[in-house]
């Protein structure tokens, strides 16, 4: 008898289980997935920027979650280790194995160069979160459609940076010192050498580096005889760092420039207690924060407990963008979404109010920051 | 200063980490016939241990700079020379007979398990060395150190007692053996030795270059292999002068190319080495001293 009562016990919660399972399988017939592809920088060179993209990305998801999507989201997160060939290897495994409807990332340019091509190849729309590189969502040759990015090109980087030393400090003639194996200090150097000798300035010295360089020493020097106002260096805050500390004092009498590479807290980690007068371009400043950055400021530290990074901004930006068309879209094919970004305007989001411009790059406000031992102050803002 | 010397200064600066670095390559090759792949990532450790001992002695070491980096020094020297000597009693000991590609082997399997245990433990990020004011400029510290540690080493290995059995293993571990010397106990100190010099070579680095990571001693410690190598595996006189010419040369190719051709410099320089090599195989060792082997 009692082995009778055990059995049908056992079958009672089997049919229970069966039950739960079909209702859970009506509840997703009904609230359809996106499916979003993370391809992020979390370990190598550029881990800074990717790491802090991701948390900022984590935390757009959870807010809106609490906010109320229309479907279900499913994040596959792959990091790239800051390599071209890695991210390639990561888009292909989402695209046809993970069959993601969107793709967030990559955060540096080499990857987003690679990924983008992909993306177009096999119709997935991606959000770039902080690669400016001009070239990876238009050239001459081509027009990457599928390819949108949070942040702004270097054309206006370059436009800002040349703008802010002629206009804002007054200053006339300009070194460059540039990555020559990085695409991302190539093209910013030349749209900030463009930009700057239209407007009336004169660049004096050009001179190179690599990213395999660690004793930055001879260049130091051989820059330190040069006679300029501002020394403009558009690198990675990895390379950046350990040349300011190298220098001790030797490029006193340079203002320096940089990029949006700089405004990290690993550049004053690796600069040390001495930095000359510097400033920087910054894709976020979260002083006199909007609406909408206060809410994600007070949302990231709850969550991790420091301040938002100008990376943790870009990539809650690009989940905020790539969730709002998936709400707008009629489905969440993949062309829908891409209609859907494309059609992206004046949406408020944490780095300021969003519009693609003509090069589906974005269309926002930037700041310019001042940038001392003790970190990162605004000193203005710059509009397109 | 002028620009010249300023170049001069930055080259020798770089030759001090290259030069004692290479001493430890040299040693154990001249002692053993074994190239210690792992020694680059024992540069690696030194730096490391500084780093950890600069960062725990936080306000006093900013207020006694000095006293700081030299207890950084003993720190690095001593850690590196103790796990120089682990691997040496639990890799290299155990395959003493060995076909030499075993040893190698060995070697590099020891290499990639440090580097990835950093890696591990400290994440793969580049850290800033914690900066200190010393009121002089850093280069000087490289070159004093150098000059300090290569005074040191030429005591050792020519006036020493243990300087004289460490040669006499060199030269003939078998007649050294019947001569009353134990050999493993002198291929453990030369193991101490270079791996205290490694320590060395890795606090000026960071006093000197300010950053941290677990694979950068990888590419440091294959020119510092062919710095070994020119040098005359195992002549320390020659290693030094090596590892300041290098040194001296890639800061001095760098100072005068063209604007805008940085790129090139390290090709130019490995195409200087390899010239090098081709014209004196056996290294320079034999126009210093040929007798010389330790």
């Amino acid at each position: 008898m009692s082995r009778w009562k055990g059995l049908s016990i056992i079958m009672g919660c089997a049919i229970f289980a069966a039950t739960l399972t079909s209702c859970d399988r009506q509840s997703g017939q009904d609230r359809p997935t996106l499916r979003i592809g993370m391809i992020l920088s979390e370990s190598g060179g550029a881990a800074a920027y990717g790491a802090d993209a991701k948390r900022g990305a984590e935390v757009a998801l959870e807010m809106a979650r609490a906010e109320g999507l229309p479907f279900d989201v499913d994040v596959v997160s792959r990091d790239d280790r800051s390599e071209q060939t890695e991210a390639a290897n990561a888009a292909t495994a989402l695209i046809n194995i993970d069959h993601v409807n969107a793709i967030l990332g990559p955060a540096i340019s080499p990857s987003a160069l690679s990924v983008g091509r992909l993306a177009q190849e096999n119709g997935v729309p991606m959000v770039v979160t902080s690669a400016t590189l001009d070239s990876i969502t238009r050239t001459d040759e081509y027009d990457r459609t599928f390819v949108f990015r949070a942040c702004f090109n270097d054309t206006f980087q370059g436009q800002a940076m040349a703008s802010f030393v002629f206009n804002s400090l007054q200053d006339r003639t300009a070194a460059i010192v540039y990555d020559s194996s990085l695409p991302y200090s190539v093209g910013l150097s030349r749209a900030f050498r463009a930009d700057f000798e239209r407007l009336g300035g004169r660049v004096v010295s050009q001179d190179t580096y690599s990213s395999t360089d660690t004793d930055f020493s001879a260049l130091i020097t051989r820059t330190a005889r040069v006679d300029a106002d501002v020394l403009f260096i558009p690198g990675w805050d990895e390379h950046v760092g350990p040349m300011i500390r190298q220098a001790a004092g030797r490029w006193n009498k340079f203002t320096l420039i940089g990029g949006d590479g700089w405004p990290t807290d690993r550049l004053l980690q690796l600069a040390g207690p001495v930095i000359p007068e510097a400033y920087a371009l910054s894709h976020f400043q979260p002083e006199n924060p909007s609406p909408q950055a206060a809410a994600f400021i007070e949302a990231y530290r709850a969550r991790f407990g420091s301040n938002p990074t100008p990376f943790a901004a870009l990539g809650y930006d690009a989940m905020r963008l790539i969730l709002d068309a998936a709400k707008r879209a009629s489905s969440l094919e993949r062309e829908s979404l891409r209609a859907s970004l494309a059609a992206t305007r004046e949406l408020p989001l944490a780095t300021g109010t969003f519009s693609f411009d003509e090069t589906r790059s974005a269309r926002k406000e930037a700041s310019i920051v001042a940038i001392t031992p003790q970190g990162f102050t605004l000193r203005e803002r710059v509009r397109p | 200063m002028s620009y010249f010397a300023s170049q001069v200064l930055n080259g020798l600066s770089l030759g001090s980490v290259y030069a004692l670095t290479a001493i430890g390559f040299g040693v154990i090759y001249g002692v053993l016939r074994m190239l210690n792949f792992a020694h680059s990532e024992v540069f690696t450790s030194g730096v490391f241990i500084a780093y950890g001992v600069l960062l725990g002695l936080g306000d006093w070491g900013q207020a006694y700079p000095v006293a700081a980096i030299l207890i950084a020094i003993a720190a690095a020297a001593s850690g590196c020379a103790l796990l120089s000597m682990t691997m040496e009693r639990v890799a290299y000991r155990p395959l003493r007979g060995a076909p030499p590609i075993a040893v190698l082997l060995s070697a590099i399997g020891v290499s990639i398990f440090l580097q990835n245990v950093g890696i591990h433990a400290f994440g793969a990020q580049t850290r800033g060395f914690p900066g200190l004011t010393v009121g002089i400029d850093p280069r000087w510290i490289a070159v004093a150190a150098l000059a300090a540690c290569f005074g040191v080493l030429l005591w050792t290995v020519y006036a020493s007692p243990f300087g004289v059995k460490l040669r006499a293993v060199a030269e003939n571990p078998t007649v050294a053996k019947l001569m009353g010397v134990r050999p493993d106990y002198v291929i453990l100190g030369a193991f101490a030795l270079s791996g205290a010099y490694a320590g060395v070579a890795g606090v000026i680095w960071g006093v000197v270059y300010g950053t941290v990571h677990p694979q950068m001693g990888f590419y440091l410690g294959l020119k510092c292999f062919i710095i070994a190598v020119l040098g005359g595996v195992g002549s320390v006189v020659g290693t030094l002068l090596m590892g300041l010419a290098l040194g001296l040369v890639e800061t001095l190719v760098a100072a005068y190319l063209p604007d805008g051709h940085a790129a090139i410099r390290e090709p130019i320089v490995l195409s200087v080495l390899l010239l090098a090599l081709v014209l004196r195989p056996g290294g320079i060792s034999g126009l210093i001293d040929p007798r010389e082997r330790v």
